[in-house]
């Protein structure tokens, strides 16, 4: 067991069903909904809320002091997370508070390779902390305050669709600000003419 | 033969937005078709014959702003243009700061296209939260499909 799980947590995000070794929840946390758990209930990937409530599995053995990194490390994963989410829903779910959405963990599937070939599956919420996305994934959101970060990497070429979805995020020109300097280039050739952009 | 079973269809898309992932050369719109299927492709999204623009981006309320913003889409930003977008700039003298310990802009999310600044921003942001909770994921049934060698 313990080398099928050095095996698991070795392997890349996406070579895991997507769905993460290990995850950092609390109580207000922002979360993003990273598969199309539930499209009717408004689970969708790229669902964006807060963690409204954590149901905890029974067999958890109560609250310990936090650790050094001041979390607690959970035995068993919540049985239930409620999520309100950031535009509202006009679903309604039995027991639950209104505007709430239920959330449990997903359940995935995959190879791994130790002495002999295994499948895998795992248990584990579809989400990702929500503080930060990538500009692809920011494209069609509307993010009421934004922090656009435009500035030049030294892996990848910024390509104008990278500055025009970030800057057309928020609702005006008083709820962005840009992180650091960026090459204005980017707003004064048409993409067309972008030999990255274009294949 | 009627394309799509005769269903309504509607293709809604931005082209100055991000191209489609992963093979995009291969996309209906493509006007130099990759292989025979891509031509069907082409010939399908030919029929397209009703086209609506949208031309005004609703979610911004500042036409100043707007105007910046489509002159950027374009690649026409004039000098002006660049002048008020690089005072948002946080460490340009001319910025305005913003309380970022404060609401509305202890809210605020950053966008970048950097993995390795998303992992970090995420784990700090999260961290400053109450009581994290750290959740392993649970390993359930597993079977050995195939000996060594056969996978």
């Amino acid at each position: 067991m313990t080398a099928e799980r050095f095996a698991t947590a070795s392997l890349s995000f996406d070579d895991t069903d997507r769905l993460p070794t290990q995850l950092t929840i609390s109580l207000q946390m922002k979360v993003m909904v990273t598969k199309n758990i539930c499209t009717y209930a408004g689970l969708a990937n790229g669902t964006r809320g807060t963690i409204a409530q954590i149901v905890l599995d029974e067999r958890e053995p109560g609250y310990e002091t936090p650790n050094v990194q001041g979390c607690i490390a959970l035995t068993f994963p919540p049985t239930m997370l409620l999520l309100k989410p950031t535009v509202p829903v006009v679903t309604g779910f039995e027991g639950i508070p209104k505007g709430l959405i239920p959330i449990f963990p997903t359940q995935g599937s995959f190879k791994i390779k130790t002495s002999s070939c295994t499948m895998v599956h795992h248990q584990q919420f579809a989400l990702t902390p929500a503080y930060t996305f990538t500009n692809f994934k920011s494209q069609g959101q509307t993010i009421e305050r934004v922090i656009v970060d435009l500035g030049k990497t030294s892996s990848f070429m910024l390509n104008p669709f990278h500055a025009y979805v970030a800057l057309y995020r928020s609702r005006g020109r008083d709820m962005i600000q840009l992180l650091r300097d960026f090459d204005h280039n980017l707003l004064c050739h048409h993409p067309c003419e972008d030999p990255l952009s274009r294949g | 033969m009627i394309p799509f079973g005769s269903s309504d269809i509607l293709v809604m898309g931005d082209f100055y937005q991000f191209l489609p992932i992963g093979q995009h050369k291969k996309a209906l719109y493509m006007s130099f078709p990759f292989n025979k299927c891509c031509e069907i492709g082409r010939n399908l999204y030919l029929q397209f014959q009703t086209v609506v623009l949208l031309n005004w981006q609703m979610r911004i309320t500042n036409n100043h702003w707007t105007h910046i913003l489509h002159r950027a889409r374009t690649g026409d930003c004039s000098a002006d243009d660049i002048n008020t977008i690089q005072q948002l700039v946080l460490t340009d003298s001319e910025c305005t700061l913003p309380d970022f310990g404060n609401p509305p802009w202890d809210d605020a999310i950053l966008i970048t296209p950097r993995k390795s600044l998303q992992t970090y921003w995420n784990e700090a942001a999260s961290m400053n939260t109450v009581i994290p909770l750290v959740t392993l994921n649970t390993l359930s049934t597993q079977k050995t499909l195939f000996s060594k060698g056969v996978c």
